[in-house]
């Protein structure tokens, strides 16, 4: 059984009368448990409504798309599903802390458990601190790290994250990334749409790149990424006399395309600089 | 730091109705309102106008506690209605507008347990409200009363008192101790229910607050109409305006039927059983006001 599974998914929408917008056309993904999948395309490509689609927020024009078995449709689908939505705002008069009870609540848990949970969830994404503020004064990255503790408080096997690390900083961004990958370990499926492509890089499985509501693209991450019929060595402390040996034995059967010193990212320079989290 | 699971939810075929969930969001609705500022406003200006009315001193008795019924009976219905239509109407836009709407409805949560805990949140909260206003409204009136007492008995105890000073005190009493009050508050308070639901029900489809609040206003206006129409539909000779006036009557909510202020200050006597029939018909309209608004949101693409 996929975690989701889509099926000739395909939505329109009325534009007056007359005219249509196909946002998505006969979408088919098979996302297994445990995978980290990566959903990616330009702004208006059909991610949005794919998650909406998943989510049972739209009605699908034809086609089907099932969570766990379990058509997207029913209630019950949503047992096992955590979104964090694109610049979530939640209710800004309650307090972290009421937040988080809030929506465990919904989800029925309930008691010695839901306060438990509550003080592991805000302590995970960093709100401790700011557990009695109201969420009226958080910064936009606070709402994001609250959006995603209520996302993971009835603990859900799928996690659908639009956009988790937009407005937050680096150092977050990574804190948000490692617990992905947290996530991962522990076994659950993890939906990413981001424009970051780094992080989908770091972190995802498998993506898909979407272009007008089609899947332009689909694949293991590494396979996609990697260039088969090309070798990378890193050596230190070559002499120069050593490096043109190597470079005369490569050109002996085949083709030196550069030569260069490795560089740091710009990520690494900045945690380094501030001292922050490292990144697995 | 590890993240724990919690207790893992059962495997199951299907989702029964919460009534838990529905309290947990009619819970989370008032607290909601509550913290608006807004609201304080339009208590604060129901609370003075109550209180004010004390000051309405007239030339005898029976017009000073006319105006003080008169007075706050309408604002409680003032303040109710208003409560009722502007904080129901902001209530979906802003869970669209603030994307909430997503994230409890992406829980195990149905759409109709979502908009009924709404209702019920706004219904609770129009309760309480009554309740502080009805209590203000019997310290203004027991305070009036004491003083009309007093005046009329001019130092003298109840039972040295003539018999004409007798029969103004029991014509006080039997304006301050009324039962029809209390007749009158409740059916304020049922107009406000179906105001709640019929404003959710508009919600639903409206494309702003502001569109729900002039819809309200309209069908508020043309309450008057409704009654006029129940009295007539059957009279009417043509097929086609029988059924327009019906259109009329089912349309818009009778519901000067529920506002009883200008026959308690005249002193008419209100019956249990109009009482009776009149919260069933604002609970029937209710109700079908309410199931219509949830099949509308059922379908709605958010």
């Amino acid at each position: 059984m996929y975690a989701v599974e889509t099926k000739d998914l395909t939505k329109h929408f009325r534009i007056g009368l007359k005219r249509k917008v196909i946002a998505l056309d006969h979408l088919n993904l098979k996302i297994n448990e445990g995978e980290v999948y990566g959903l990616l395309g330009p702004n208006g490509s059909g991610k949005s409504t794919t998650l909406k689609l998943i989510l049972g927020l739209h009605q699908p024009t034809e086609g089907e798309a099932t969570v766990f078995g379990r058509s997207s449709e029913t209630v019950v689908s949503r047992l096992h599903v955590g979104l964090l939505p694109e610049n979530p705002y939640f209710y800004r008069y309650l307090n972290g802390e009421e937040t988080l009870r809030f929506y465990g609540k919904l989800c029925r848990v309930t008691g010695p458990a839901l306060e438990r949970k509550i003080d592991e969830i805000l302590e995970l994404v960093g709100l401790s601190q700011s557990r009695h503020r109201r969420l009226a004064g958080y910064s936009k990255g606070m709402l994001q790290r609250i959006g995603l503790g209520q996302a993971m408080i009835h603990d859900p096997k799928l996690l659908l994250l639009d956009e988790p690390t937009a407005g937050v900083d680096p150092e977050g961004s990574i804190d948000i990334r490692n617990l992905i990958i947290k996530l991962k370990k522990m076994g659950k499926t993890v939906i990413l749409c981001s424009h970051l492509l780094s992080q989908v890089q770091d972190v995802c499985d498998r993506i898909s790149i979407l272009r007008y509501g089609k899947k332009v693209l689909e694949g293991n991450v590494k396979e996609l990424l990697s260039k088969k019929d090309q070798f990378q060595f890193i050596a230190s402390g070559l002499s120069e006399q050593d490096k043109r040996a190597v470079e005369e034995l490569i050109s002996r059967s085949g083709k030196l395309e550069s030569t260069s010193h490795p560089t740091s990212t710009l990520e690494d320079l900045y945690m380094e600089s501030v001292g922050g989290t490292k990144i697995i | 730091m590890s993240l724990e699971a919690v207790q893992p939810m059962q495997e199951q075929d299907s989702l029964s109705f919460s009534p838990a969930r529905v309290w947990v969001i009619a819970t989370n609705t008032m607290t909601e309102v509550i913290r608006q500022k807004v609201l304080y406003v339009f208590i604060l200006f129901g609370l003075a106008l109550c209180g004010a009315s004390s000051f309405f001193t007239q030339f005898s008795f029976n017009e000073e506690l006319k105006s003080i019924i008169d007075t706050c009976l309408a604002a409680i219905k003032l303040l109710t209605a208003l409560i009722a239509v502007v904080g129901t109407a902001m209530l979906l836009p802003s869970e669209i507008e603030n994307r909430t709407i997503y994230t409890i409805l992406t829980k195990p949560v149905y759409r109709i347990e979502f908009l009924l805990g709404k209702v019920a949140g706004m219904s609770l909260l129009l309760f309480f409200v009554t309740i502080v206003m009805s209590v203000l409204f019997g310290a203004v009136l027991l305070l009036d009363e004491k003083a009309l007492v007093s005046h009329a008995l001019q130092g003298t105890s109840l039972l040295q008192a003539s018999d004409p000073v007798k029969q103004t005190i029991n014509a006080i009493y039997a304006q301050t101790r009324n039962p029809n009050l209390i007749k009158a508050i409740f059916l304020l308070y049922a107009q406000a229910v179906l105001l709640v639901s019929m404003t959710m029900m508009v919600s639903t489809f409206a494309t702003s607050s502001l569109f729900s609040i002039i819809i309200m206003l309209v069908i508020y206006m043309c309450a008057p109409l409704a009654t006029i129409a129940n009295e007539v539909w059957k009279s009417q000779p043509s097929i086609l305006g029988r059924v327009g006036l019906m259109f009329i009557s089912f349309c818009i909510p009778d519901l000067s039927s529920m506002t009883l202020v200008d026959d308690v200050v005249a002193g008419k006597h209100v019956l249990m059983s109009y009482v009776l029939s009149t919260t069933g018909y604002a609970a029937l309209y209710t109700l079908v006001v309410f199931a219509l608004g949830a099949f509308i949101f059922q379908e709605k693409e958010l």
